[in-house]
């Protein structure tokens, strides 16, 4: 995963962009590409590294590796070009065949837009960006004055990218970090990952950069899922907040959104007094704050509850499938477990 | 020096000061670099001799032929504490020789007053560094003061009043005036190394200290104390209690040293572009904000936002390769 430190020291080289319309059966428009790079003075250079930074350090990027099978050409343009001794026209060529295999996947529900392609080093290291655009509206207004009135006249632009506005974008950053094959540190982050988004639709990115998400959301959902438990039996003693954060935990991956940001189950449900705490503790167990797509395959189980409730109001929570934990009998409900704390409330 | 030798090392000097520029910038960039090491606030300079300044140089110090001429090269680097002589004077010594320094004021003894800095002759390059520079021809004189033994050095230049031999030789009431007026910078100089290390008992003035010290490491840029005294407020709640001691031993150090090489490229990029910098950029708060971006950047958020611009909080966390999105 590329580190902070990486963005912090990340110097833009060379820029270009290409468009690229969607595939259509009847032909349709033909991507257009450019033969030379675009000229970046120093404020477009900062414009391009603040807008990537802002992007790929935001708790929405998620870390990515190549994938052992793909048929994507992108994992070995990247691989070539970014061993050293390559100039300006391998780059310009390099970058077209990307845009091509773009055009070739790009259908359908898929916003077509610009590809930009950044050859970028940081810290001594080379590496490359691929960053999909879609152009956005806006206006503009001019004042004028005429015969001693004045007034704005207003015109629309519809040709713009990258505004103030654009939070999220498509993105996928690659440095080489030795000579190695597949020594790099990756980042990718994705506006299309809403719950509306068809899973297809979700996977173009990556599936377009040959790449996987570097870790098995089934694996790091249940990886959150089990220190986070292990943090609230271990060091939340009020039982009320015990239990709402339990349960907030549980709604939290019962709910339809496809994604987890743990900084932002931090913010939102944890005590503001243990907030850092938590934080920490979650990092110390290898557990990212950013976002992770949600897959509970491997929690199914500790995910379903049972509540049973005694004839004098007494409630029992457990998780299902964990067998002789709660023995009902006609008189008596006992529960085969270890006490650790009594509290109030 | 004859008349004769004295145009000999003109001609010599306009051939040669090119070469000599090129030392007295790698002198001045080395120094800086180890000025920046100890967390040292100081202003360093160095320059070749003009032309004129050299030939005048010679026909007044006659004892001195063009080769043994000590201060073709001068360094001067200005402190504003007493303590920091002694720090840079030990990390100068680690990277260059030369002669065993002349404290001024020790010369003087105990019971006059009068030009007070540290004098060190024959400022050379060794190991590799000398390579390109010899120092058997390439060495510089360099002083090194304080503020007021600067503000002494810099009015007393062009008076009567210039060295001891100008002083001795004046009425005695004059004299007695000067020493006087040398003892008051003295003291004034004595009391700010002082007033330093006894710091005023306000709130972030200790954790301010200790973020400067870190920050210098980084740049020279002179910061804005008050707006760091509000930031650090501002955000002193965020840490839950700890003391401003502990805030830097248990967060800031450790955050430092983790990130110190993306650090000095933020703020030596070559290629960086400042003007767009935020304000806060080029304050020691930078690192406190660093680091609660970093574990905290919600709770930052939302403390920053009620006190100063979200974008300035924006452009320093980008700078940093962080982001609040």
């Amino acid at each position: 995963m590329l580190t902070n430190d990486m963005l912090a020291m990340m110097a833009v080289r060379s820029v270009i962009f290409h468009d690229v319309p969607n595939q259509r059966g009847d032909g349709g428009p033909t991507v257009v590409l450019a033969t030379e790079v675009t000229q970046i003075d120093g404020r477009r250079r900062k414009l391009l590294q603040d807008k990537l930074k802002r992007v790929l350090a935001s708790r929405y990027s998620f870390g990515i590796m190549f994938a052992a099978e793909t048929t994507s050409p992108v994992p070995d343009a990247i691989r070539e070009f970014t061993t050293a001794g390559h100039g300006a026209s391998a780059f310009v060529d390099m970058s077209q065949g990307l845009a091509r295999h773009l055009h070739q996947v790009q259908h359908g529900a898929v916003s077509p837009g610009l590809l930009c392609v950044i050859d970028f080093v940081a810290g001594g290291h080379r590496g490359l960006v691929l960053m999909k655009l879609e152009r956005e509206e806006g206006a503009q207004l001019e004042l004028q004055r005429q015969g001693g009135q004045t007034h704005f006249e207003m015109s629309v632009l519809d040709n713009l990218v990258l505004t103030d506005g654009t939070r999220l974008f498509k993105t996928a950053a690659f440095l080489r970090t030795s000579e190695e094959r597949d020594d790099f540190e990756m980042a990718a982050c994705d506006n299309q990952r809403r719950t509306t988004d068809t899973i297809e639709m979700a996977r173009f990115w990556t599936s377009y950069l040959g790449c996987v998400i570097e870790e098995e959301p089934r694996v790091t959902t249940a990886k959150f899922f089990s220190v986070a438990i292990e943090y609230i039996n271990t060091f939340v003693t009020d039982p009320g907040q015990k239990t709402e954060l339990y349960e907030s935990l549980h709604s939290e991956l019962h709910s339809n959104a496809p994604d987890i940001t743990p900084r932002n189950f931090v913010r939102d449900y944890v005590p503001n007094d243990i907030q850092d705490h938590f934080r920490e503790y979650l990092q110390e167990k290898h557990v990212s704050l950013k976002t992770f797509p949600k897959d509970t395959e491997n929690i199914k189980g500790a995910l379903k509850r049972l509540t049973y409730v005694s004839k004098e109001g007494v409630r029992v929570v457990a998780p299902e499938g964990k067998e002789g934990l709660i023995e009902v009998g006609e008189e008596n409900i006992r529960v085969n477990d270890r006490l650790l704390r009594v509290g109030q409330g | 020096m004859t008349v004769a030798e004295i145009e000999e090392a003109r001609k010599r000097w306009i051939a040669e000061r090119p070469s000599f520029v090129s030392f007295s910038e790698r002198v001045e960039n080395d120094l800086k670099a180890i000025v920046r090491a100890q967390g040292i606030s100081a202003e360093v300079s160095a320059r070749a001799k003009e032309v004129h300044s050299l030939v005048k140089k010679l026909l007044a110090k006659t004892k001195h032929t063009y080769d043994s001429l000590p201060d073709k090269v001068g360094v001067r680097i200005v402190v504003r504490y007493r303590a920091d002589l002694p720090i840079l004077l030990t990390a100068i010594g680690d990277a260059f020789a030369f002669k065993a320094p002349q404290d001024k004021s020790t010369k003087l003894g105990n019971d006059r007053v009068g030009y007070l800095s540290v004098h060190v002759d024959k400022l050379r390059y060794r190991g590799s560094a000398a390579k390109d520079f010899p120092p058997r021809r390439f060495f510089a004189e360099l002083q090194l003061r304080t503020l007021a033994q600067h503000l002494w050095a810099e009015v007393s230049h062009d008076a009567f009043y210039k060295n001891d031999e100008l002083i001795q030789a004046l009425p005695k009431d004059l004299r007695r005036r000067v020493n006087l007026m040398a003892g008051l910078v003295e003291v004034a100089d004595r009391e700010i190394d002082k007033m330093n290390s006894e710091l005023p008992n306000i709130p972030g003035a200790h954790l301010f200290k200790g973020l400067e010290s870190l920050y210098y490491r980084l740049t020279a840029v002179k910061p804005n104390i008050n707006l760091s005294l509000e930031v650090i407020e501002l955000l002193l709640p965020l840490y839950r209690g700890e003391s401003e001691e502990e805030i830097m031993q248990r967060h800031i150090s450790p955050t430092f040293a983790a990130h110190e090489a993306a650090l000095r490229h933020v703020y030596s990029d070559p290629d960086g572009d400042y003007s767009d910098a935020s304000a806060f950029l080029f304050q020691p708060e930078a690192l406190l904000l660093y680091d609660r971006l970093e574990n905290d950047p919600d709770g930052t958020l939302a403390v920053w936002n009620s006190k100063f611009p979200p974008k300035e909080l924006e452009r320093v966390a980008i700078a940093f390769g962080l982001s609040l999105d």
